[in-house]
């Protein structure tokens, strides 16, 4: 499912995260695949709690930095789908969008 | 009905009369025995730094045969067979090669990981690379210039902290780098210098007293060799330096070993470095890393 701004998306709960400097290495120790989380990224990654969309989350961002709120959304965006696509997020399936209509 | 000799206790009983001291590669602790005199001469020569005052956990036994004029030999760790070739050269670069396999596969009480090391003034630089990064090139260069040498090859660490225990194996240096250190060729005999295959080259050759006692880590360079591009030298957050390192470790990590890896990177300077000359290089890393 791609993500969008009403998406509650939450960090993959079995995954290990260590920061140093206000960034987060995070390893999955499933793949063994590590990744590096930049500070603005960082930031992002606390505020996921599976609760909070991503659009609200633009929000409080755009509204804490003074920025854009539609700009803010679209690099949050950006982010959460490509954190996804590393397998860092967990978030529901939309069914809707895999099953086959019913009869 | 067929009896089964114990391959070990056939070796055991053979002449294998050129044997080399006792070493470790860091878990891995072993000896090597040989009837080939040249050969046996040869890997006593190239393992030497890793003499060790150890009881050996593992033989190697490398067995020469002719018939009708032709020899073969045969490499043996324990009783299992690893190597039956008519090559000399083979013979001596394969039982190198599983000698840093085992290192590997046997360090399960440490964390270990893909990189060379060199120290300077007491601390460690880790140089983490896959094979044809330009690891060896590069700590080949600056232990000859004057830093001290742990490894060209794989680091591990005293259990619990950044200290880098000394792998001081023999530099592998291969074919392209060779005319770089030309005045460090070791001298083997001819038919084991085989001009395909990588030059081991004790770490007195490239500087005599070279070899480092342990350090901790201070600083991380993480090389890339770019032929025909510019040296550069550029510094990295410590967090993708934990994550590029992290990628470097020779087995997979679970949570505790990647804390114990954040430990390592928390008290070093890290750096990204792509190596196009090695002088360049070198000049880098002791006037704005190490300095």
């Amino acid at each position: 499912m791609k993500l969008e701004a009403r998406s509650t998306p939450l960090p993959w709960p079995t995954l290990a995260v260590e920061e140093l400097d206000g960034e987060l290495a995070v390893l999955d120790e499933v793949t063994g695949g590590a990744h590096h989380l930049n500070a603005a990224a960082t930031i992002v990654w606390r505020l996921l709690d599976g609760t909070t969309s991503l659009g609200a989350i633009a929000e409080a961002i755009a509204t804490a930095a003074n920025d854009e709120p539609r700009h803010v959304l679209d690099e949050i965006l950006a982010l959460a789908r490509d954190l996804d696509a590393r397998g860092l997020l967990a978030h529901d399936v939309d069914q809707a969008a895999v099953e086959p209509p019913g009869p | 009905m067929t009896s089964h000799r114990d391959p070990l206790a056939v070796l055991d009983a053979m002449a294998l009369e050129h044997r080399t001291a006792p070493a470790a590669a860091i878990d891995w602790t072993f000896e090597v025995r040989t009837n080939d005199a040249a050969l046996g001469a040869a890997l006593a020569a190239v393992l030497q730094p890793l003499t060790a005052e150890v009881t050996p956990s593992g033989t190697y036994s490398v067995v020469r045969t002719t018939h009708a004029g032709l020899a073969r030999y045969r490499l043996y760790r324990d009783a299992l067979r690893l190597l039956d070739c008519d090559e000399a050269a083979r013979t001596f670069h394969h039982l190198l090669w599983d000698v840093n396999q085992q290192a590997f596969r046997r360090s399960t009480r440490t964390m270990v990981l893909h990189a060379a090391a060199a120290t300077w003034h007491g601390g460690a630089l880790l140089l983490p690379g896959e094979s044809g990064s330009g690891k060896t090139t590069l700590v080949a260069g600056l232990v000859e210039r004057g830093m001290g040498y742990l490894t060209d090859e794989a680091v591990s660490f005293e259990p619990g902290t950044a200290l880098v225990r000394p792998f001081p194996k023999a530099l592998s240096l291969k074919p392209g780098a060779r005319r770089l250190f030309s005045r460090a060729r070791p001298t083997v005999p001819t038919e084991l210098d085989a001009h395909d295959r990588p030059w081991h080259v004790v770490p007195d050759a490239i500087r005599p007293g070279a070899v480092a006692a342990t350090a901790p880590v201070r600083w991380i360079v993480l090389p890339r060799y770019a032929d025909g591009a510019t040296t550069t030298l550029e510094p990295m957050p410590r967090a993708a330096c934990l994550a590029a390192l992290a990628g470097h470790a020779v087995s997979a990590l679970d949570r505790d070993r990647f804390a114990a890896l954040r430990e390592v990177v928390r008290g070093a300077s890290c750096h990204r470095l792509v190596v196009a000359d090695l002088d360049d290089a070198c000049q880098l890393v002791l006037e704005r890393v190490v300095s």
